[in-house]
């Protein structure tokens, strides 16, 4: 009875040991304002090799250095030009040159004044360096700096791509002090590569190989009273079912990218979540090589385009969460018009296309075979690849996939043009058409450029009107000159728009705040203004879960001197009990 | 001083072994299309400055110049530089060690004290229910691939909701000391399990094959003919005798651990070697993957000689002269 009863106080004191960090922590109440506090823990699909600016171009690390650097100007959410580092600007009538006047009480997470030094830095290596830069700076671009807070660019011609650039981390205001005597083929080996300094909301406090990345609170922010998080995590995990356990465990309070339409089945059951779908700004593709000697005559392209179902693409591939286009671009960039030509499904228009073209099937039924290049990375793009075969062969095409990696796809799509047709997902996060014209423009034909113009697309009057919307700054005459061009690529089909692809973005309800992109600018919006429900002005009673970790201990070591102590007092009792006994 | 020699000459056999895993790898590594010069400058910088890392990195060489550069920096203790990560591929691979010894060992420690007690008592109850139900479960547990066993940990982890899922510390709560192993321990616990289900069911069946080959052997009659109790001949001779094909096979499997620790540590976000080795196959960051595949040739050999010499130090029969 006695080992019974040592036995239940035992598991009485570990259970209200491990029960007692369960207890709610005690805080003033403070419900539906903005308060400092907090870590927010989001996630990447994949781990980049550094965050300079100059050298990234993929959205995931522009993300990251969109928390850490400021570029002169904004967007707000209607995208009109908002000030960032410049507090006011000019543009001369002639669109050519731009004026800032920077703010004065800014300074670099280390602490060194902020300067027209900087911008200048910055903007001429942007162009040297950065691929969207590159050729603005060989057309002309001339940066003054007359005094430590006035920044003159004066540029060859006006070019509605520079408000662009000077909006988001692509054109984000790097450290002169810092980087202005690196040479350039150090720069990826250089420590500002894996220790970025900026002017940013947050400041890089680590960078764990494999597991994370740890953004802290920049508490000499410009900004006054921001940001209200204490610390942002960016754990890297590539893969969407490990993404959708740590949200639905709570262990990911924000997730943006990677996570397939089918998961919004899963992600509706969830409860302490919101679920916003929102447009990424990409189209997905299905381009043709136009050397290839079947694919390049244009009735073989308007056949394929005629004999793809794009309804059931959307509904089977992307689970309803996408959108049909009929357009290479977004709405952001361009409104369909009357210019635009539609390829309705109409498969025995395509068989009619094919005969007229010369191609009638084979005592098999199958006219022609080709082979369409996926990436692995890309679940939707590949699900799209498996439906559009199947429609193909309903009109004699035999479609054959192959699936890579990312560099193999893009080395035999971009760099080596080993390829018949690829599907892949690109397109605009602004209203500028900017990649447009980096996949369709000849400039880019056969250089080898990754995202240039790998299908090989030559116009001479689409490139002329490409020039002319980019250095047009009246937007009714550049959205009829975008009518025009558009009007010829719908006509020449060297790519088939699928359909608008929307972004599965999840926020934990834990989290407000107008950080959630309202627009397409996923990339580049920064994570200044969200909050935590929890957060409080005072510090909690209880803090909750390193008290988790001890209690645990606590209970353990508990249960081991109680159950210890017993069996020495049941020794201890039987030993008298012993010594009483007389011997016989 | 013969065990000195047997040592020196399994060292030495190492060298033709790298040597061949270098140039098979070197050669696999190149076939496969994309530039290591692209993923150092990053895909959209300009060529220029692609072609110079490219000139810097000795990449514009001919391939069997750069395999000789490449074999001539490793014996001095080179592995070359990390194209992604851009750090010499030694500092990489010595980071993320830890994390993958931690896991593996522990797996294996787990594996061999499950195993060998359950193979005692299969042993001692054979032909019994408990003989029954723990082979059973050494078939279904060696039946399981590793990456579906950690499958299933994860969805139990999920349902639970006792255990994390992914990761190897609780980032949010900034934990030190004591507090910050007790939770990597909490963490290591499935990624661990997932190993052991799979290779404590291969030394259960082991086990228990040996300690009934053990009980019929002449000495376990002379044992209680000396006046030895039951326990006492079983846990002192006959299981002793029984745990060297258990050792042998430990030693063997080793590499085959950390092969699995490849599919553990990218299934539940282990930041170690294995995904390491993954995530830079899939990059083309060379160095990397070549520099992996060099230490974990060299750690597998040296856990094998481990092995064979602590085979001799249980069982004196063995000598290596």
């Amino acid at each position: 009875m006695h080992h019974r009863l040592s036995k239940t106080v035992a598991l009485s004191i570990l259970l209200v040991v491990l029960a007692l960090p369960h207890i709610p922590a005690i805080y003033a109440d403070q419900e539906g304002v903005p308060a400092r506090g907090g870590v927010m823990t989001t996630t990447m699909l994949y781990e980049p090799a550094g965050f300079d600016p100059s050298f990234n171009f993929y959205w995931m690390p522009l993300w990251v250095c969109s928390q850490i650097f400021n570029p002169l100007l904004g967007y707000d959410l209607q995208w009109n030009l908002v000030p960032n580092l410049a507090e006011s600007w000019s543009l001369s009538p002639d669109g050519s040159t731009w004026t800032f006047k920077l703010r004065k009480d800014v300074r670099w997470h280390d602490g060194v004044p902020f300067t027209s030094a900087d911008v200048s830095f910055s903007l001429k290596d942007y162009g040297e360096s950065h691929i969207y830069w590159i050729p603005i700076a060989e057309e002309g671009m001339d940066i003054q700096t007359p005094d430590d807070f006035t920044v003159i660019v004066k540029f060859a011609s006006a070019n509605i791509n520079h408000q662009y650039l000077f909006c988001t981390s692509q054109g984000g205001i790097m450290p002169s002090h810092i980087l202005e005597n690196v040479p350039k083929e150090e720069r990826p080996t250089h420590a500002f590569n894996s220790m970025p300094i900026g002017t940013g909301p947050f400041k890089f406090k680590e960078w764990v190989r494999g597991s994370h990345v740890i953004l802290e609170r920049n508490e000499d922010y410009f900004k006054l009273g921001l940001p209200y998080l204490d610390r942002i995590i960016i754990q890297f995990i590539p893969d969407a079912t490990t993404v959708l356990r740590g949200i639905d465990k709570g262990d990911i309070d924000y997730a943006w990218r990677g996570l397939p339409g089918e998961s919004t089945v899963f992600l509706a059951t969830l409860p302490n979540i919101n679920i916003h779908y929102l447009p990424s700004g990409h189209v997905a593709r299905f381009l043709f090589n136009l050397n290839h000697s079947i694919l390049g005559k244009l009735a073989v392209r308007q056949a394929i385009a005629h004999a793809i179902d794009k309804e059931s693409i959307v509904k089977r591939a992307t689970f309803g969460v996408c959108e049909v286009s009929d357009s290479l671009v977004t709405s952001l960039a361009w409104q369909p018009g009357p210019s635009l030509t539609i390829y309705e499904y109409n498969p025995e228009k395509a068989k009619q296309l094919l005969d007229e073209a010369g191609y009638e099937p084979g005592p098999d039924g199958i006219r022609f075979s080709f082979e369409v290049l996926n990436r692995r990375s890309e679940p939707d793009e590949v699900a799209a690849a498996e439906i559009i075969r199947d429609q193909l062969r309903n009109v004699g095409i035999d479609l054959k996939i192959t699936v890579l990696d990312t560099i193999s796809f893009n080395t035999f799509y971009f760099i080596k043009s080993q390829f018949d047709a690829v599907i892949m997902k690109q397109g605009e996060d602004t209203p500028v058409p900017k990649e447009i014209r980096m996949s369709f423009h000849s400039e880019s034909v056969g250089k080898g450029i990754i995202l240039g113009n790998g299908v090989g697309y030559v116009n001479e009057e689409f490139d002329s009107l490409l020039e002319q919307i980019f250095s047009e700054l009246d937007e009714d005459k550049r959205k009829a000159l975008t009518d025009q061009a558009m009007g010829i690529l719908s006509v020449d089909i060297p790519a088939i728009p699928l359909y608008y692809n929307y972004f599965v973005v999840v926020v934990n309800n834990d989290f407000k705040g107008d950080f959630l992109p309202q627009h397409v600018n996923l990339y580049f919006d920064t994570l200044e203004a969200a909050w935590w429900v929890g957060a409080r002005t005072t510090e909690p009673v209880i803090p909750v879960t390193t008290a988790s970790i001890w209690a645990l201990i606590a209970g353990v070591a508990g249960v081991v001197v109680t159950v210890v102590v017993s069996k020495l007092a049941r020794k201890r009792k039987s030993t008298k009990m012993s010594r009483r006994t007389p011997p016989e | 001083m013969a065990l000195k020699f047997y040592v020196a000459r399994r060292c030495m056999e190492i060298i033709p072994v790298v040597l061949g895993i270098i140039v098979i790898s070197f050669v696999l590594m190149h076939l496969a299309p994309g530039d290591p010069a692209t993923l150092l400058a990053g895909e959209m910088a300009p060529p220029e400055i692609v072609e110079q890392l490219r000139h810097q990195f000795g990449l514009d060489r001919p391939l069997h110049e750069q395999l000789l550069i490449y074999i001539g920096n490793v014996l001095q203790g080179n592995l070359g530089f990390s194209f992604k990560y851009r750090q010499p591929t030694v500092t990489i691979i010595f980071e993320r060690a830890p994390a993958t010894i931690l896991l593996v060992v522990t797996g294996l420690i787990i594996s061999i004290i499950a195993g060998t007690v359950g193979g005692v008592i299969s042993a001692r109850r054979y032909h019994s229910l408990v003989d029954y139900v723990v082979s059973s479960l050494s078939l279904a547990g060696y039946s399981m691939p590793m990456f579906w066993v950690a499958q299933l940990l994860v969805l139990l982890s999920v349902y639970v909701r006792f255990f994390p899922t992914f990761g190897m510390t609780s980032l949010r709560e900034q934990l030190t000391g004591l507090a910050y192993c007790v939770d990597v321990l909490w963490h290591l616990i499935l990624p661990a399990l997932s190993i052991s289900i799979t290779f404590s069911a291969v030394y259960a069946r082991l086990t228990k094959t040996a300690v009934l080959e053990a009980v019929k052997q002449k000495y376990i009659v002379t044992a209680y003919a000396k006046g030895l109790t039951e326990k006492q001949v079983f846990y002192k001779h006959a299981l002793r005798n029984s745990l060297l094909p258990t050792i042998t096979y430990a030693g063997m499997q080793f590499g085959l651990v950390l092969g699995g620790a490849v599919l553990i540590e990218t299934v539940f976000g282990w930041p170690g070697l294995g995904r390491l080795l993954a995530d830079s196959i899939f990059v083309r960051d060379y160095p990397v993957v070549m520099g992996m595949f060099i230490v974990l040739s060299i750690v597998a050999v040296v856990v094998q000689v481990a092995t064979d010499i602590l085979y001799a130090m249980i069982d004196p029969r063995i000598s290596y002269k």
